[in-house]
């Protein structure tokens, strides 16, 4: 007896050790994308109460209780396990996609009553593992106790997705086919008359089968077509090809379903570490172990490619680009890692972007342009709505793109296009001055929304007399237009004085102390145009008076360190004023929907920044930083339940 | 959208929030005592200009298209050949003015049922698409009883397009007013629609009224003025 209890207990324990298992030990370690949502940290950041009595959460346990006819009224009741991390991976094998949810369960009663009674009675049992498949796509959904995967295929190969059966006469296309191929045939043998033969009968056949289908048509205006032996043949051959069609289909939907209820037995049989995602290098050293809320990872950019689009274009033949280009030079060796973390103070979402060594060498000079630091002095952050800059060199891309054209093309293989494409390449790169030509453009621009400006507008309207008679009079009002600046680093002084000069001359442009005016903008811009030189610098802009003060020297700048550093770090950054703008919207802009809530807006919208880094090894590096206020908010989720919850009235 | 689009489009759409949209309708008609006469419609957008002319500036927004001018023009010279092919109609009198969005098309008509003749066909349309019952006839005047009406069938088709709009576009019709003035050579003795006035000389009636009383059928342009025989 004892002996029959030790082994008992020993594999009750095994067991118990293996559910314990976190559910990224079923990720395979070849996994194309893998996501992250982390169930305790989200709890953590609002628990499940307080979410439920958001009106988001109350929201969700409405349509819950809806959907089970009330067996469940709580999120709880769901049986999902919160306090795990939930995972959704992709897999590429043998031209098919398996998308792959992997759900943590405290239970599986929950999930079992979301699903209707007739699916219910299609559940397999198979010891303590229980399936689901969908007879329509072969979606496999697998439980137990604690855990269910999902798995979603999808055939890459299959070309069976619609079905056109053109009408064409079958029995004439083969013969034009055969006398073709003898013409060929012929061709080959060098034998001219013999070649002039087969093009006769080649012609001979086509006029035939052209007057024969003539004849048909004008005949079939008389006769009933439909009802004639020609037709009910073509019908016939059709319906047979149709069913060979449907059965083919059928058997590879088939086999789908067998493989994909394979795979997802694999999935969830698997139970430790070997061979998983967490003995990806590539992985572990982007996300690795990290306290991200949720995080995103792509591997393998090249084998995605290889699946999708060269099994796509495969039918096209010799006409495939993707067999004339070397498209490894850009995707091998990519991977973009992303991670989402919510903050006290802010969300952020943080992405690395890996690059393999030729695609490093080549973006390094485009993106690691210098930067025009008199941009600078003009911004003032007290007005400013946002930003965007770009720090690229136009001498480091010129250099670039023909080199990557020549690498992309294969220079030296067979194919004329893409000698052709490498010839011209080249020639533009002989051609082309890049030193000269970032004389007219460096490559680092700045464009900002500098302030919201009053100004006043005219409009027509109508004046009456007492008999009616009316006459149109001109009445002005106020409106609320923003301003801009865009600014670029030049050496062409004397490139943009000639095309300034020209544009006065045809009566375009005005000057007047060193500002040019874009005199008619036309009916297509709501601004007024201003440009000007200075200091290596162009400035196009809308507001007369920042350029004037710009011109003058007297421009009061103001901008904060952590501005300063991201415009002059990265490649390029984007902010958005996100407080500015909403506290400066007028009123009656505002939906009436939200008037009530202008004031809950103010208060609780902060700014948005993005940025791009320069190219640092083989690597770029992206984060959006969104500031959320502190006050009124836990953390930055409960800031954004807490917004979804104030707008959805 | 690259970011440069991604800004561009930022800072127009910023310049659409901000601005204000709305649009004045004027129609207007000179009746001659033998049911003759002339008729101006004037389509006036100038106070919406500023957001008009960033509006022009995408190719679409809320998932409509914009139209350009081009667009516009197209549309204005098919109305064109659209009255020049209307019998009884004369005198067509053309004006675009897209600095301002003002656009006015104007044309003398032999009788009232000429006038009604240039939509018939387009009400038609309309009817029958829309499964609405709109009249056909816009207008009539009978010479013996001297009376001239507006006629308007309110349709609640009218209530659901506008509410099938999204919020953000039924704005536009917050300020928008439509106004008629009927010009007599004799006097007017009475009005039925109770938001119309006489003017003191007796030879005019004007009648003004928002768009969205109009839309949502709270006020009609329905209209018989009796003119003095």
């Amino acid at each position: 007896m004892i002996k029959q209890i030790i082994p008992s207990i020993i594999a009750l324990c095994f067991t118990m050790s293996l559910g314990a298992q976190e559910l990224i030990s079923k990720i395979p370690s070849n996994a194309s994308a893998v996501v992250t949502i982390k169930g305790r940290n989200i709890t953590q950041l609002m628990s499940v109460d307080d979410f439920s009595s958001s009106k988001l959460g109350q929201m969700m346990i409405k349509e819950i209780s809806k959907e089970t006819d009330e067996k469940i009224t709580t999120i709880e009741g769901l049986g999902l396990d919160l306090e795990k991390d939930f995972h959704y991976f992709l897999e590429v094998n043998d031209n098919t996609f398996y998308n792959v949810f992997l759900i943590p369960l405290k239970n599986s009663q929950g999930f079992l009553s979301l699903l209707p009674e007739r699916e219910k009675d299609k559940i397999v049992s198979e010891g303590a593992i229980s399936y689901l498949q969908e007879e329509y796509d072969g979606m496999t959904m697998m439980w137990n106790d604690n855990t269910m995967i999902m798995v979603f295929a999808v055939d890459q190969s299959s070309e069976d997705y619609f079905y056109d059966d053109y009408s064409y006469n079958v029995e004439t296309v083969e013969e034009v086919v055969e006398a073709m191929d003898a013409a060929e045939a012929v061709e080959d043998s060098e034998a001219v008359e013999e070649v002039e033969e087969a093009a006769d009968a080649v012609e001979e056949i086509v006029v035939e089968a052209i007057e024969e289908t003539v004849i048909e048509s004008t005949e079939n205006e008389v006769v009933d077509y439909y009802d004639s032996p020609g037709y009910k043949k073509q019908e016939a051959d059709r319906q047979k090809r149709r069913q060979e069609w449907q059965a083919k289909k059928d058997q590879s939907q088939k086999e789908l379903a067998a493989n994909t209820l394979k795979r997802a037995k694999q999935i969830f049989g698997k139970n430790n570490a070997t061979n998983s995602i967490l003995k990806n290098t590539s992985y572990m050293k982007s996300i690795g172990k990290n306290n991200a809320e949720a995080t995103v990872w792509v591997n393998d950019f090249m084998k995605i490619y290889e699946e999708t689009m060269l099994n796509s274009m495969s039918m096209l033949g010799a006409g495939n680009p993707y067999e004339f280009m070397n498209l490894g030079v850009i995707y091998d060796g990519i991977s973009v890692a992303g991670k989402l973390d919510f903050e006290e103070d802010k969300a952020t979402f943080k992405m690395d972007y890996t690059m393999n060594d030729e695609m490093a060498k080549l973006y390094k000079p485009m993106y690691n342009g210098k930067f025009n630091k008199n941009f600078l002095n003009y911004l003032n952050e007290d007005k400013l709505l946002g930003y965007w800059n770009l720090n690229t060199s136009t001498e480091g891309t010129l250099v670039a793109y023909p080199k990557l054209l020549d690498q992309m093309f294969k220079s030296d293989s067979k194919n004329t296009i893409s000698n052709s494409v490498s010839l011209a390449s080249n020639l533009v790169s002989i051609l082309l001055d890049e030193e000269a030509a970032a004389t007219i453009v460096r490559g680092d621009m700045l464009l900002a929304l500098t302030d919201l400006r009053e100004q006043t507008v005219t409009y027509t309207d109508y004046e009456y007399d007492e008999d009616y008679n009316y006459k149109e009079i001109e009445k002005t009002k106020t409106e609320t237009i923003p301003d801009f600046i865009f600014m670029f680093t030049s050496e062409q002084e004397k490139l943009f004085r000639n095309l300034m000069r020209i544009g006065v001359n045809e009566g375009e442009i005005s000057y007047e102390n060193g500002i040019y005016e874009i005199v008619n903008m036309g009916s297509s811009s709501p601004f007024e145009i201003f440009a000007m030189y200075k200091d290596n610098t162009v400035f196009i802009g809308s507001s007369k008076q920042h350029l004037v003060e710009i011109n003058s020297g007297t421009y009061v700048s103001k901008l904060s360190k952590t501005h300063k550093t991201n415009l002059t770090r990265n490649s390029t950054s984007m902010y958005v004023n996100g407080k500015k703008i909403v506290s400066e919207i007028p009123v009656d802009s505002y939906p009436n929907s939200l008037k009530g809530e202008i004031g809950f807006i103010t208060q609780n919208t902060e700014d948005i920044q993005i940025n791009f880094s320069r190219v640092k090894g083989n690597s770029m590096k992206g984060e959006m930083i969104w500031a959320t206020p502190e006050e009124g908010h836990k953390n930055s989720f409960a800031y954004f339940i807490n917004m979804i919850d104030a707008l959805m009235d | 959208m690259t970011p440069k689009r991604t800004f561009r489009y930022f800072s127009l759409m910023l310049c659409i929030f901000l601005c204000t949209s709305c649009f004045d309708i004027l129609e207007e008609i000179n009746l001659n005592a033998d049911g003759s006469g002339s008729v101006l419609v004037t389509f006036n957008m100038s106070k919406s200009k500023t957001k008009l002319a960033s509006l022009m500036l995408l190719d679409s927004i809320n998932g409509y298209k914009v139209p350009s001018e081009d667009d516009i023009n197209e549309v204005l010279k098919d109305a064109l050949l659209h009255l020049e092919k209307s019998e009884g109609i004369s005198n067509i009198k053309q004006t675009k003015d897209f600095k301002n969005y003002i656009f006015t098309i104007a044309c003398d008509f032999k009788n009232i049922e000429s006038i009604n003749g240039i939509f018939k066909d387009l009400i038609q349309e309309q009817n029958r698409k829309e499964k609405t019952n709109f009249s056909t006839a816009n207008f009539s005047y009978s010479k013996p009883s001297k009376t001239f009406e507006r006629h308007f069938n309110y349709e609640d088709s009218m209530k659901k397009s506008f509410y099938h709009l999204n919020k953000e576009d039924r704005k536009i019709f917050q300020d928008a007013s439509f106004t008629s003035i009927y010009r007599f050579e004799t006097a007017v003795e009475k009005v039925s629609n109770s938001n119309a006035k006489i003017a003191p000389n007796k030879k005019a009636v004007m009648l003004r009224l928002d768009a969205m009383s109009l839309i949502l059928g709270e006020n009609t342009i329905q209209n018989t003025i009796q003119l003095s025989k």
